[in-house]
């Protein structure tokens, strides 16, 4: 395998232990919080319980939302730095860019897009939720909304992504 | 799903001392709320146990604690008949005095950041003749009636990890004085809200509106003060 | 126990107890006087403990042009059966509608209005005009919301969590300060005042079922009586007759409020029957309290009550709906324990609620020691032998504020005075005993045994054998109280905080018992089968007891003041 791939490798592995690590310091702030430390029985127990206790949905999209913010940042800062690969040789970013078509790196890229949707849908949500005055009910409903069209545009598009490799 | 009556709730308590009971085995009665777990625990199993209550009617607002991790008041909390097992926890975000005790300090730190009491516009020498079902009091009305015990301050995502915040009580209170006509301190405070620990530090988890043990809505006056803070006042 | 070498604060004023009478009080000292160093000390949280917080009726005050403050007067001795203090009684009706007009324009608290906007006042039971203003069924978070936010204007020194002891005299006999024990800490401090000022709240925690908060027992009345001072009316206890019964839970006892009797709700016992017919045919259901409290009480004893140990309150006649418009709290509170207000019936009996009795004071909250001054429900006099409803928050705030003003005159008059230190060891001493042994009575027994023993002999209707009985089981259990013993450190030790507790209870449980006997007659809150007419012949008379030098309770009575009325009829 080329240099230029085997580091751009470790350039995403950087990043994707970046936003794993993220994620922890994330939900280990949360566990000091109200949310975080009842992911088990207790979390199932809190969802199943009708009303107002939705409203826990919340808590967990802003989870998802630093999560997804943060990795689409650190993606977007090693991208920059692959597709700058340009400007020092044409054929050197070729040989880097062979590695987008491969099969894991679609899937990885189906995920991007998955957390692109999320992030960017739930941010028109909380826009939404100062211009329309929206209340606890209305947003749990909007957040309902993000989370439908996440899936299935995700999907959709993750099909498009990923469906070559396999063809 | 049939529903068994349980003969007895295990309780789990977060303690602050070393090597402290945490899980007790407590014979329900009918009707038990989860104070009553407390004082069970306390009168016949462990008189260390630590926890604070005043009215047990949902008034005082001193009893909050996390019950499955979700701020509560003890007192106005039922154990259902199915409940099997209870965790309870100090309030999030406040420094632990013992067990289920927490110091309200931070919290009247931030309360008292709004001027948190009226300040009499000149000339107000005797109650203000104000029409129940003014603008002014449909917007305060539904936002009085707080019982400061924290509840929402635990629930914020935010004030309780710690981030400089005036938090969900505090900023409720201003808006009640910044909607009051009797006031005279407007400007002002909706200068301290709008700082950048102010309103626009809310993340809009509604932590707050959901846990609220006298159904407020505060993540509602945060809205209400955010618009107020560009067009000057309601 | 080792003990600590301990702080000493000083003080201008010492106010202990944060409720309607502290705060108020606060606030009016610093008021009268800015530079003064105020110190409030709270067994609890500051702000949030004790019953102002829980009022849920409202207060009463003559605010409209046809009402007027003789009226009030004329009602509060009607429902005290004459025996108020009648000088305390019209300051508490003169001085209400300035109170109201300040928690509106200082404080910032907003009552209900009418449609016109001007404050709305409700009928209340017993009162001849509507009088009673009121926020929702929430008046006392509104009023105590704001006083607590005042303290943030006023800043006074905050001792939270912290519990008084005694009071502390100086070798010469004057008042000194106060013992306060850090409940966080289990330090304790010596707080050196030029005024103390008691506003702890009453003692009616001390019967099995009974409405008010956990920090109401007694202390300030304790303090005093073990000061030396006298107390008045201690017999007169208020018991509520609707308060609610679940059984083991805490919630026994909380109250269900008078507005639902009022509201036309029907009393009946287990057999079905509306048995107020056989009480008070006339009024039914909305006789006065301490009549529905003794109909009640009766039909429980005489075997007619429910499994429960209540009579049923039912309200549910006039519609799911309605209920739950006028009385959404009530109706939650009910169906906390599985009942439903507004679909049937709810068992309730009579409740502990408001002593009537206390210490002996001037219309100044002065006592008979130099710069100790007593307000709200730790003075007696001023309800006589029952309060109407609306006229405790009333007190409490009225007298608070009363006692602020006071407190700021004698405070630039009255010097810091060095304590006895023999009397501040011994009062340390007694405190930390408990956590010293090793075994000996469980505090939370003891206080259970109390409960007991005031329920079943000095309740609702007493009678003198069951009395001595009583007073006698109440000197086994201050034997045992002298043996308690709680396990582990000083530290936020709630164990070791009911032991004191109930030590103060049994002193003021004591005076209530010995004021029961020697009140050979039935008037207001205090019914004695063995004596059960009103005298007003011979008992137009008030209660004292007090300490003698020997530590025995002495109790005589001496003529109530007829200055302002005479008895106008027999009501």
């Amino acid at each position: 395998m080329p240099a230029i791939q085997l580091l751009f490798i470790a350039g995403l592995t950087a990043v994707l232990a970046g936003v794993v690590g993220f994620a922890a310091v994330v939900l280990a702030s949360a566990a000091r919080s109200g949310g975080g430390p009842h992911v088990t029985s207790g979390f199932l127990r809190r969802f199943a319980r009708p009303g107002r206790e939705r409203a826990e949905l919340h808590r967990w999209a802003f989870y998802l939302h630093r999560i997804t913010g943060f990795a689409i940042f650190a993606f977007l800062c090693l991208h920059i730095l692959d597709v700058s690969t340009y400007a020092l040789s044409p054929a050197l970013y070729d040989e880097l860019h062979g590695l987008y078509a491969t099969a894991p790196m679609r899937v990885f890229e189906a995920g991007l897009l998955v957390a692109i949707l999320f992030h960017t849908l739930n941010g028109l949500r909380l826009v939404a939720v100062d211009v329309a005055d929206m209340g606890i009910d209305a947003s749990r409903r909007a957040l309902v909304a993000v989370a439908a069209l996440t899936v299935v545009l995700g999907a959709a598009g993750g099909a498009v992504i990923v469906a070559p490799a396999f063809a | 799903m049939a529903e068994v009556e349980q003969a007895t709730v295990s309780v789990r308590v977060a303690r602050s001392d070393a090597g402290a009971e945490t899980t007790f085995e407590v014979e329900r009665f009918e009707p038990m709320t989860v104070l009553d777990l407390l004082l069970a625990i306390q009168r016949e199993q462990d008189l260390s146990i630590a926890f604070r209550f005043s009215c047990r009617v949902g008034m005082c607002g001193t009893c909050t604690v996390r019950v499955d991790g979700r701020a509560a008041l003890a007192c106005t909390t039922p154990v259902e008949r199915d409940v099997r097992d209870v965790r309870l926890e100090p309030m999030a975000g406040l420094p632990v005095v013992r067990d289920l005790i927490v110091d309200m300090a931070p919290f009247w730190d931030e309360w008292a950041r709004v001027t948190p009491y009226l300040v009499p516009r000149a000339g107000l020498d005797e109650p203000a003749v104000i029409e129940p079902d003014s603008e002014e009091r449909r917007r305060i009305d539904p936002s009085l009636d707080c019982i400061t015990c924290g509840a929402c301050y635990s629930s914020c995502g935010v004030s309780a990890s710690g981030r400089d915040f005036l938090g969900p009580a505090a900023l409720t209170r201003a808006m009640v004085l910044v909607a009051d006509s009797r006031d005279a301190a407007r400007d002002e405070r909706l200068r301290a809200v709008g700082q950048s620990d102010g309103v626009d530090r809310c993340r809009y988890i509604y932590g707050c509106s959901a846990v609220c043990p006298k159904g407020l809505d505060p993540a509602g006056a945060i809205r209400a003060l955010r618009r107020w803070r560009l067009g000057g006042g309601p | 126990m080792a003990m600590a070498a301990f702080e000493t604060i000083d003080t201008d004023v010492a106010v202990i107890g944060s409720g309607g009478a502290g705060l108020m009080c606060v606030l009016h000292a610093a008021a009268a006087d800015p530079s003064l160093d105020i110190t409030v000390v709270s067994k609890g949280a500051v702000g949030r403990s004790g019953c102002t917080r829980m009022v849920q009726g409202g207060f009463n005050a003559a605010l409209d042009p046809d009402d007027s403050p003789e009226l009030h007067f004329d009602d509060t001795l009607k429902g005290g059966a004459y025996l108020n203090d009648q000088e305390l009684a019209w300051t508490l009706v003169c001085d209400a509608p300035k109170v109201i007009s300040e928690l509106e324009t200082v404080a910032g608290c907003f009552f209900d209005r009418r449609p016109d906007g001007r404050i709305f006042q409700k009928p209340f039971a017993g009162q001849s005009f509507d009088r009673t203003v009121h926020r929702g069924d929430l008046t006392g978070i509104e009023i105590m919301g704001r006083l607590r936010d005042q303290m943030f204007r006023l800043g006074p020194r905050e001792l939270e969590d912290a519990r008084a002891l005694d009071l502390i005299l100086d070798s010469s006999g004057e008042l000194a300060g106060v013992s306060v024990l850090d409940v966080r800490t289990g330090a304790v401090a010596l707080l050196r005042a030029r005024v103390v000022v008691l506003a702890t709240g009453g003692a009616a925690t001390m019967y099995r079922i009974a409405a008010p908060a956990r920090e109401k027992t007694g202390d300030g009345v304790a303090m005093c009586m073990r000061a030396g001072l006298e107390l008045r009316d201690m017999e007169m206890l208020q018991f509520h007759p609707t308060g609610l019964l679940a059984g083991e839970s805490r919630l026994t006892g909380a109250v269900l409020e008078e507005g639902l009797r009022g509201a036309g709700a029907y009393l009946r016992n287990a057999e079905g029957e509306r048995y107020m017919e056989r009480y008070d045919p006339e009024r039914m259901e909305r006789s006065t309290r301490d009549v529905v409290s003794r109909a009640g009480y009766l039909e429980i004893m005489e075997g007619r009550g429910t499994p429960e140990g209540g009579v049923l309150i039912d309200i549910s006649h006039l519609g799911i709906e309605e209920v739950e418009r006028r009385f959404p709290g009530m109706v939650q509170r009910t169906r906390q324990i599985g009942a439903d207000l507004a679909r049937g019936p709810v068992p309730v009996s009579p409740t502990a609620h408001f002593h009537m009795g206390g210490a002996i004071i001037d219309r100044d909250c002065q006592t008979s020691i130099a710069g100790l001054l007593v307000a709200g429900e730790d003075a007696g006099g001023t309800h006589g032998a029952n309060r109407l409803g609306g006229n405790g928050v009333a007190e409490s705030t009225v007298f608070g504020a009363r006692a602020g003003d006071r407190a700021a005159v004698i405070a630039r008059e009255r010097d810091l005075r060095e304590p006895d230190h023999g009397q501040l060891g011994r009062s340390v001493e007694r405190a930390f005993a408990p956590l010293g042994r090793d075994s000996g009575a469980s505090p939370f027994e003891l206080t259970r045994a109390l409960k007991e023993v005031m329920w079943d002999g000095c309740g609702v209707v007493r009678d003198g054998e069951r009395l001595r009985a009583a007073a006698e089981t109440i000197d086994d259990l201050a034997e045992r109280v002298r043996t308690v013993a709680v396990p582990g450190p000083a530290e936020v030790n709630y164990a070791w905080q009911e032991a004191l507790d109930v030590r103060n209870q049994l002193d003021v449980a004591r005076a209530v018992v010995v004021s029961a006997l020697s009140r050979e007659e039935s008037r207001g809150a205090h019914h004695r089968t063995d004596f059960p007419e009103r005298d007003d012949e011979r008992w137009l008379r008030y209660v004292v007891v007090g300490l003698d030098s020997d530590g025995e309770l002495q109790s005589s009575s001496r003529p109530v003041a007829l200055e302002r009325r005479r008895l106008a009829s027999k009501a």
